[in-house]
């Protein structure tokens, strides 16, 4: 019944009519309704026209037919008939092979490792037979490759019985293939059959074939779609000639020939195949080319062109003395790797005796690059130069010298880190003490550079795994700690901040020696060198309860001190507590330590100071404070919910409840109420690290007596600084706030109060303050009465009286606070929120921009830029060509903050969308320019000279023209008074001459 | 470039740190006065135009041998070549008077010359890079500042 419309639709299909018969016999055959054989058989009449266009459709028919079929609807049999009858079909007219490859493609990859025994066999005989494959199009051999790829990944062992034919027919294929993509499809066939084939007699053919695209010379054309990098064809290619031991001696001259072009890129690429092939390549084959391969390699490193060339050898070398070395379990005896080290040691050690040690760093180098090969190399580079170096050090005196030979001497040492369990940390360890003898008593000399190169070598000797023993281990780190605590060069203090690090790592005991040493010296004077190493030491759990107690008690004791420093030091005891949370993230015994004593510790102190009636100012300045409040974040951010609950509940108790359960007190802790002392109301900078970064699931019981408190402190404080503490901390709370019917009525009165408030002749900056501060806590997490909040905010930039403080609101909803809400304290942030709040308000800003009183015209200006800096680079390229007219009025505006802004954007823009600004350079060049001179700020002059300098990277054609005039006018600005300012002067100026220069820009 | 380098492995000195900066230089109020380091910075990182390395790096220029006085307008730079027979000396010269000549406000005099006794051919040198005219002329030279223009580019 329906066998007539789907023949009726093969008809229309052959004569260009309609494609709709795809679909039909695709349907038709997967619902059993047409049979292959009723196909076939109808078609047949087509496919002996005379026609070779009407052929050529039946087949493409055919092939896109199959195209649309699940695999499983053809029974293997099926199959079969297929890729015999399209393989057939490869022997007809040419225009119809490619239908037929398509064909054979789609049957090929659909079946994968399904494809009935003989196909494979059938179809790469075909193609060998009938395809030449260069006459093809850039689609057409892409299909051949992939049939083969694919074959070759399911159906390895049929096409292996096939033997030389394939491997020959394969050559045949890809000769003069010259598409990069049918490359890197051929390159990994090529490399498939190398590993996988006995190329038999077509070793050189197969050599041949890849070889002559070496080096590769390639450059993706301008915006090219398939992206292939000359990376991909590199390592392509490189996988094939790295792939059998039988290309060395044909490969090795061909590297051989490039390293000693002058194409750097060649000598590259032929460095890194040779370091990628030396070991398939064999030590018989290396050891043939070993004179001349050292000659180049050594030439790379002796004078380097680039440190990438010099490194590139030195990867090539290694491998070299990989690929000589013994095979494990081989006889070691004279090895041909031993023969290479003779001689280049020889080589080497003439030019350890010249006097000024020029070429002693490339010499390391080579023999370093040597002991990389392998355990058995390392330990005979090691165990003969380490000697050799340790002459030397005593030869000569010079602090220069003796600085370049321990570096060197702890790079032999660590090289036998690679081959950790081998025999070359015996090697090492056996010879370790002389060498560790030279880098201590070095650390005793009074040159600064060569001690802390010394230090550090000791603390990279630390590293070494079962080297030490534990008596040199010993000694070593009191022989770095003696740096610590008696240096007076602060870059030798600074070089033992990562040795004492490592310290920690291996030799953790020795914190409880040294700390209390270390404590003993926190005065004014060293105070700021040695704190940072108590932090490091404190972290172990050993020492960790004991040193913070301390170090609170020292903070406490020196913060009632008269002295001038006493602030100083007491900043740096609590940068030392943040040190200490920041080393304890991850060490579970230190962090509940740190929660359950050291910051209910803190909570104690400062309340204790603030009820007290000599009650410090040091321990209640802002400084302290936040540092604090840093500490306590980080800690508190790292608890899980049962542990945060109880330093919840503790907080809470101190914080809200009159009756202190310390009776000794005679005023009462009252730290939220509006009419305490300031003294006390400034602590609620250590409330909000707590609050406000509770875990997610965590739901806080007292969250509405929180709400009232802070609102009312917020609002009516006399403390400035309270104010805007406590502001930010219900910005904190509210953000994780349960949408719930209270948070709905309290952000109802919230509002209306703010309308009635904050009108257009109004002055009230706390009202405000805390208005931008809820708006930023709603519209952080999207809540959906964020938009009226912000409504009322940006009301208020027409305002005389608050408008440039609104202006500055937007930039504070906008900003990404480190101490309240931000990921790291579980905020409740909705993604891309400040691209949404751009979309949704921009253009509210430009059309109030447009309708504002000249005065407060700017406050728009302001905010738009706020939100310019919160976006992402590519969304403000996208945006920034509509806004631009107002950027070049902000740039005329008199308000350094907005026009230093605006610069940052137009920077932004010459790099990112350089065709727009083209444009425009004619009225941004001598706006610029106007502004290096500008005389209130330097800050504005510098980012103008910045901008200026952009701006060459524009094509030369268009600024061309503006050469003589900037040029000129940076002459004046070069005698700025302000050296900052003449430094980007020097800059700007000196890239402007070069343009269009002869050897200059182009 | 010549075939045979002058002096193919010289010896690689440790470039300065940059600069601190200081409170008083952000200050909008004080003026600084240009000084010896900041002449030094303009010149320190010139290419030579052997090497992928800096004057400095080869210790052609040193910051001890870069005098200048504010007040009297002046600048005098010594410089050193890495071997006595330097065929690059004249160029590394001019090299040097180009990049202050778009540098430095156009008050200054400046004088350039080989550190005594530091090349064969020292009197001659100086001379050539005294002489006003014979550096206009120089400049004139396409080939020439094309070379010079090589040394002061921005090394990405």
């Amino acid at each position: 019944m329906s066998a007539p419309m789907w023949k009726s639709e093969v008809e229309k299909y052959i004569k260009l009519l309609e494609n709709s018969a795809v679909e039909v016999l695709s349907n038709g055959l997967q619902g059993k309704s047409v049979s292959l054989l009723e196909l076939v058989e109808s078609i047949g009449e087509h496919l002996t026209s005379e026609d070779h266009e009407i052929r050529g459709r039946v087949i493409k028919l055919l092939s896109e037919v199959l195209g649309k079929l699940p695999i499983t609807v053809l029974s293997p049999m099926e199959v079969k008939t297929m890729v015999t009858y399209l393989c057939e079909r490869l022997q007809d007219h040419h225009s119809i092979q490619p239908q037929a490859l398509k064909g054979i493609l789609t049957l090929v990859t659909g079946n994968g490792s399904n494809l009935p025994e003989g196909c494979a066999d059938m179809i790469c005989r075909s193609i060998f037979k009938e395809v030449q494959v260069q006459t093809l199009s850039q689609t057409d051999r892409c299909a051949v490759y992939n049939i083969y790829s694919t074959l070759l990944s399911h159906k390895l062992p049929e096409l292996q019985k096939m033997g030389n034919d394939f491997v020959f027919g394969f050559i045949q294929s890809m000769d003069t293939e010259k598409d990069p993509r049918n490359l890197l499809l051929a390159f990994h066939c090529a490399r498939t059959i190398i590993l996988n084939f006995s190329l038999g007699p077509f070793v050189e053919e197969m050599f041949e074939v890849t070889s002559c695209y070496f080096p590769i010379d390639f450059t993706p054309p301008p915006n090219d779609e398939f992206r292939i990098t000359r990376e991909d064809l590199i390592s392509g290619l490189r996988g094939c000639l790295s792939a059998s031991p039988e290309f060395g001696p044909l490969c090795v001259p061909l590297l051989l020939d490039k390293m000693q072009s002058d194409v750097q890129s060649a000598i590259l690429d032929s460095l890194l195949t040779l370091a990628e092939s030396a070991v398939v390549y064999g030590s018989k084959c290396i050891k043939e080319f070993q004179a001349p391969l050292y000659r180049c390699i050594k030439q790379e490193i002796f004078s380097p062109r680039t440190p990438e060339l010099a490194s590139a050898a030195e990867t090539a070398l290694t491998a070299m003395s990989a690929a000589l070395s013994p095979q494990p379990g081989l006889s070691t005896e004279d090895s041909d790797v031993d023969v290479f080290i003779k001689e280049v040691m020889q080589d080497s050690k003439r030019h350890f005796l010249d006097e000024d040690l020029r070429l002693f760093v490339p010499s390391c180098r080579l023999l370093l690059a040597l002991a990389l090969g392998s355990d058995h190399a390392c330990c005979a580079v090691v165990g003969q130069t380490v000697p050799l170096l340790e002459d030397l050090y005593n030869k000569f005196t010079g602090a220069t010298q003796r600085k370049q030979i321990i570096e060197m001497l702890v790079k032999f040492l660590c090289s036998c880190k690679t081959f950790a369990g081998g025999k070359a940390p015996k090697v090492v360890s056996e010879m370790i003490s002389s060498s560790l003898k030279i880098l201590m008593s070095s650390t005793s000399q009074s040159n600064g550079t060569l001690t802390s190169a010394a230090v550090q070598g000791l603390g990279q000797v630390l590293t070494l795994p079962g080297v030490l023993t534990s008596e040199d281990m010993k000694t070593s780190c009191w022989c770095i700690l003696e740096q610590v605590l008696n240096s007076e060069d602060k870059l030798v203090r600074s070089s033992c901040v990562e040795p004492c690090k490592e310290m920690m790592k291996v030799y953790p005991e020795i914190s409880t020696e040294i700390l209390p040493k270390l404590i003993e010296k926190i005065n004014p004077e060293e105070g700021e060198a040695i704190l940072p190493f108590v932090a490091i030491f404190s972290v172990h759990k050993s020492v960790i309860s004991k040193t913070t107690e301390q170090l609170l008690s020292k903070l406490q004791q020196e913060s009632q001190a008269m002295s001038e420093s006493a602030l100083q030091t007491c900043l740096w005891i609590t940068s030392c507590l943040v040190d200490i949370s920041v080393y304890a993230r991850g060490n579970s015994d230190c962090v509940s330590v740190l929660s359950l004593e050291t910051v209910p510790a803190v909570y104690r102190i400062c309340a204790s100071n603030a009820v007290s009636d000599n009650y410090s100012d040091v321990l209640s300045s802002p400084q302290v404070l936040q540092t604090l409040s840093v500490f306590i974040k980080n800690v508190t951010t790292l608890l899980d919910s049962g542990t945060y609950a109880r330093l919840y509940t503790l907080v809470t108790k101190l914080y809200c409840e009159d009756s202190n359960s310390d009776t000794t007190q005679q005023k009462s802790f009252r730290p939220l109420q509006v009419d305490s002392p300031s003294v006390q109301t400034c602590l609620v900078t250590l409330l909000t690290p707590t609050l406000c970064s509770s875990p997610k699931q965590f739901t806080m019981p007292d969250i509405q007596k929180y709400r009232e408190l802070l609102t009312d402190l917020s609002l009516r404080s006399s403390h400035d600084y309270t104010r805007s503490e406590a502001a930010k901390c219900l910005a904190g709370i509210l953000n994780k706030a349960p949408d719930d019917e209270e948070m709905a009525v309290y952000l109802q009165q919230r509002r209306d109060f703010y309308v009635h408030t904050l009108t257009s002749t109004s002055t009230d900056t706390s009202c405000l303050q805390q208005c931008v501060w809820v708006t930023k806590a709603l519209v952080m997490r999207g809540h959906k009465e964020a938009n009226k909040f912000v409504n009322i905010l940006l009301g208020l930039l027409d305002s005389e009286f608050l408008g440039d403080r609104a202006a500055e609101g937007v930039g504070v909803v906008l900003t990404v606070y480190e101490d309240v809400l931000n990921p790291s304290m579980h905020a409740n942030i909705r993604m891309l929120y400040k691209q949404r709040f751009f979309t949704e308000n921009s253009s509210r800003l430009t059309e109030g921009f447009q309708n504002a009183s000249a005065g407060t015209k700017k406050n728009y200006l302001i905010a738009l830029s706020h939100c310019l800096q919160s976006l992402p680079k590519s969304v403000l390229v996208r945006e920034l060509p509509q806004l631009f007219p107002l950027l070049v009025q902000s740039l005329l505006c008199d308000n350094v903050q907005l026009q230093q802004s605006t610069m940052d954007a137009l920077c932004t823009m010459i790099t990112d969308a350089p065709d727009f600004l083209v444009k425009h350079v004619d009225s941004v060049i001598p706006q610029l320019l106007k502004l290096t001179t500008y005389k209130p700020a330097m800050r504005v002059r510098t980012s103008a000279l910045r901008c200026l300098l952009e701006l060459v990277s524009l094509p030369a054609p268009v600024i061309l023209p503006y050469k003589p005039q900037v040029v000129r006018s940076l002459e004046g600005v070069l005698d700025d008074k302000k050296r900052l300012v003449r430094l980007e002067a020097v800059k700007a100026r000196n890239e402007w001459c070069l343009l269009g220069e002869p050897g200059g820009k182009k | 470039m010549a075939g045979k380098l002058d002096n193919a492995n010289p010896v690689i000195f440790e470039q300065s740190k940059e600069r601190q900066v200081l409170p008083e230089e952000e200050d909008d109020d004080v003026t600084d006065k240009i000084d010896d380091r900041e002449v030094f910075d303009m010149i320190r990182n010139i290419n030579d135009p052997e090497h992928p390395l800096t004057l400095e790096e080869l210790n052609v220029v040193e910051n001890a041998r870069v005098k200048v006085d504010d007040e009297n307008n002046y600048v005098g730079i010594e410089f050193t070549p890495t071997i006595p027979h330097c065929s690059m000396a004249t160029l590394i010269g001019l090299s040097i008077r180009v990049k202050l000549l778009r540098s430095l406000p156009p008050r200054f005099k400046v004088d350039v010359s080989i550190t005594p006794g530091t090349h064969a051919s020292e009197v001659a040198v100086n001379k050539q890079l005294a002489d006003k005219e014979r550096v206009a002329a120089a400049l004139e030279n396409s080939h020439l500042i094309e070379v010079v223009n090589q040394c002061l580019a921005t090394r990405k």
